[in-house]
């Protein structure tokens, strides 16, 4: 059995067993025993591979990265920091057509800097904003469209557990990749803001603002519109003075994390403790944290860590059993043979991804298809780290699409609406996953756009 | 093969559904322990915090780094994910994905029993495995005096590691052994209705 046989046995049974419900670290870990054995012919050999994989894979002081940051994102989603920086950028944007969206993205591009999972970012924006868009006649499909659009910016705009993940898979560093990916996250959250005004353009009503009627058309290209004068008029008590302490800490704490592994001053694991800590005195002095709280935030803290680090530990010996049968050289010869062209292995990862993405969970995702292609990504010298970008934003797009887009489901369970279905959330989402489509495109046409910060 | 039925609507009520099966009825004393083993987890991971801070803090402003910081670390984070999993396994968070499972639970729970004991007795003899492994590397680390670190400058035996890891993988092997008999027992009293 040659060694892409053996290959794509192995995916094909992943596949089945992880959809079938089987737990994702015993799938793999099960048919990497099982395709060691079978390679080697020789049980003791399966064995010891399952064991030093388990014993020495997360044994590195990097690891510590993955409960810091998570602690992070986790602390700061107990506080109100989300609302108060929603707020100071509906102020300042609420004149613009579609500005309570624009808001929501802008919010959620700041909030996705100090956290690092969507499915934060996706619950909190669902409390925080949903309900004021609704408010003011948004269109409940674009309303949570938005923040399903926005909550995957989470995992983009550094920290985010998926480039940390990535970085794993690949042996890269998790600083190089958190920089790489700031030029793209912050390209995708402006794109949102002038995707969200074409819509309100071309159809206001989706914005509540009724056609023609009560929109000012403005000389100049009609930027300002006069949304429900409520909205415009109404005081949010925010000024300049007001605006500046509710931002100042939270870009203090993003500055001393992302400025301290971009100068240098911190590793990665580090950055994740220092910014741990900074989250806490944040939270602690807005008066939200007493024992109980950091406690549970510590709990589902190792939850999530333990859960991120067997599914690491069991790509581990997935890789190791996919060098054992030979398939990466069998797959760089048969590339190169049947004349493949760049761009054209590049298509065919990207649809495996997004195919995949209606189903599995990001991580995953990444897990399966990723150490396949690795060594041919290696042999064509691909930046792996600029290729990394390009893989979060495609496995991204994945939380969007149905039948099972997890950022979708989340917003779903966390609005508890019988009148907003989760089909019309996947339809007010589709806009938001085109235009990751489009970002995606950019990146990997102007691979340059990683590099800026690195 | 990959995808759902058409006329499967997921349930929207509770997403947790289609993430993580519910929490069911578990052993009291194997509960303890796995509480036990995660409250220690979770005070590992915000010593770890402190610690790294105190070494930054340290390093910067008194010039005075916490020694050792390196290999505690690398100690810290394979303990914490080890004592922590069994807990994880219990509470549904260890990762799968079960749209389709929940989907077959609801029309045929026999057959999903069934499914979901094949899954639980692979894990089991899976972390039996490295739970064995992982004992013998205990007892020879013990033995020899293994450690990490420099001689002269910092060195941490390695002992607890391996002894967290055959622990926490055997608490693996009970906790997924607690789930293939809660299965058994729920075919059983569906063949009985």
């Amino acid at each position: 059995m040659s060694g892409l046989a053996i290959g794509s046995v192995s995916i094909g049974l992943i596949l089945i067993l992880v959809y079938a419900g089987m737990y994702v670290p015993v799938a793999l870990t099960l048919i990497s025993f099982l395709g060691t054995w079978f390679i080697t012919d020789n049980l003791g050999v399966a064995q010891s591979l399952l064991t030093l994989k388990a014993v020495e894979t997360i044994r590195s002081q990097e690891f510590g990265v993955i409960p810091l940051f998570v602690m992070m994102g986790l602390l700061v989603s107990t506080s109100n920091i989300a609302k108060e920086v929603f707020e100071v950028a509906n102020h300042y944007l609420k004149r613009l057509m579609g500005g309570l969206g624009m808001a929501t993205v802008a919010a959620n591009a700041v909030f996705a800097a100090i956290t690092g999972v969507s499915i934060a970012s996706a619950a909190v924006f669902t409390r925080v904003a949903v309900p004021e868009m609704l408010r003011f006649g948004y269109s409940p499909r674009f309303a949570t469209g938005v923040v399903a659009g926005s909550s995957i910016l989470g995992m983009l705009i550094p920290p985010s557990i998926l480039l940390i993940v990535y970085a794993f898979i690949v042996e890269q560093s998790v600083g190089a990749l958190f920089l790489a990916a700031i030029v793209p996250g912050l390209i995708l959250s402006v794109l949102y803001c002038v995707g969200i005004y074409a819509i309100a353009r071309f159809s206001p009503a989706t914005v509540g603002l009724a056609p023609g009627g009560a929109t000012l058309a403005v000389a100049g290209g009609g930027a300002v519109a006069a949304p429900m004068p409520s909205q415009v008029d109404e005081d949010d008590g925010i000024d300049a003075a007001a605006a500046l302490q509710r931002l100042l800490p939270i870009f203090a704490l993003v500055a001393l994390v992302i400025g301290g592994i971009y100068g240098g001053f911190f590793t990665p694991t580090e950055a994740g403790a220092v910014g741990a800590l900074g989250a806490l005195v944040l939270t602690g002095l807005k008066g939200m944290l007493s024992f109980k709280v950091l406690w549970k935030v510590a709990v589902e803290t190792g939850h999530i860590t333990a859960s991120i680090c067997f599914l690491i530990i069991a790509a581990g010996m997935y890789s190791s059993m996919l060098g054992l049968s030979g398939i990466p050289g069998e797959l760089e010869a048969w590339v190169r043979g049947a004349g493949f062209e760049v761009w054209a292995l590049i298509t065919i990862y990207i649809i495996i991804i997004l195919l995949m993405g209606t189903i599995l969970d990001s991580i995953s995702i990444m897990l399966i298809v990723v150490p396949i292609f690795l060594p041919l990504f290696q042999a064509f010298n691909f930046d792996l780290i600029w290729f990394g970008v390009v893989t979060i934003i495609a496995v991204e797009i994945g939380l969007l699409t149905p039948p099972l887009g997890i950022a979708v489901y989340v917003i779903k369970s966390t609005l508890d609406d019988d009148r907003i279905s989760l089909k019309d959330i996947f339809i007010g989402a589709a806009p938001f996953a085109l235009m990751m489509f489009m970002v995606m495109l950019l990146v990997i046409a102007f691979p340059g756009l990683t590099s800026v910060f690195r | 093969m990959a995808t759902p039925t058409p006329d499967r609507t997921p349930s929207p009520s509770d997403p947790s559904e289609g993430l993580t099966p519910p929490a069911e009825d578990g052993i009291a004393p194997l509960d303890w322990l796995t509480t036990g083993l995660n409250a220690v987890g979770t005070a590992m991971i915000l010593g770890l915090m402190v610690l790294i801070n105190a070494d930054v803090i340290g390093r910067n402003f008194f010039r005075a780094p916490v020694p050792g910081v390196v290999e505690m670390v690398e100690a810290a984070i394979v303990i914490i994910v080890f004592l922590q999993v069994g807990h994880t396994l219990r509470v549904g968070r260890f990762t799968r994905s079960d749209g389709l499972f929940m989907a077959i639970a609801k029309r045929r729970p026999r057959v999903a029993a069934g499914m979901d004991l094949f899954y639980a007795l692979t894990g089991a003899v899976l972390f039996g495995i490295i739970a064995v492994a992982a004992w013998q590397r205990f007892r020879e680390a013990l033995e020899f005096g293994y450690f990490a670190g420099i001689q002269g400058a910092f060195t941490l035996p390695t002992w607890p590691v391996e002894l967290a890891i055959s622990l926490g993988s055997g608490v693996m092997v009970v906790q997924f052994l607690a789930i293939c008999w809660l299965r058994v027992n729920e075919m059983r009293r569906r063949t009985n209705i």
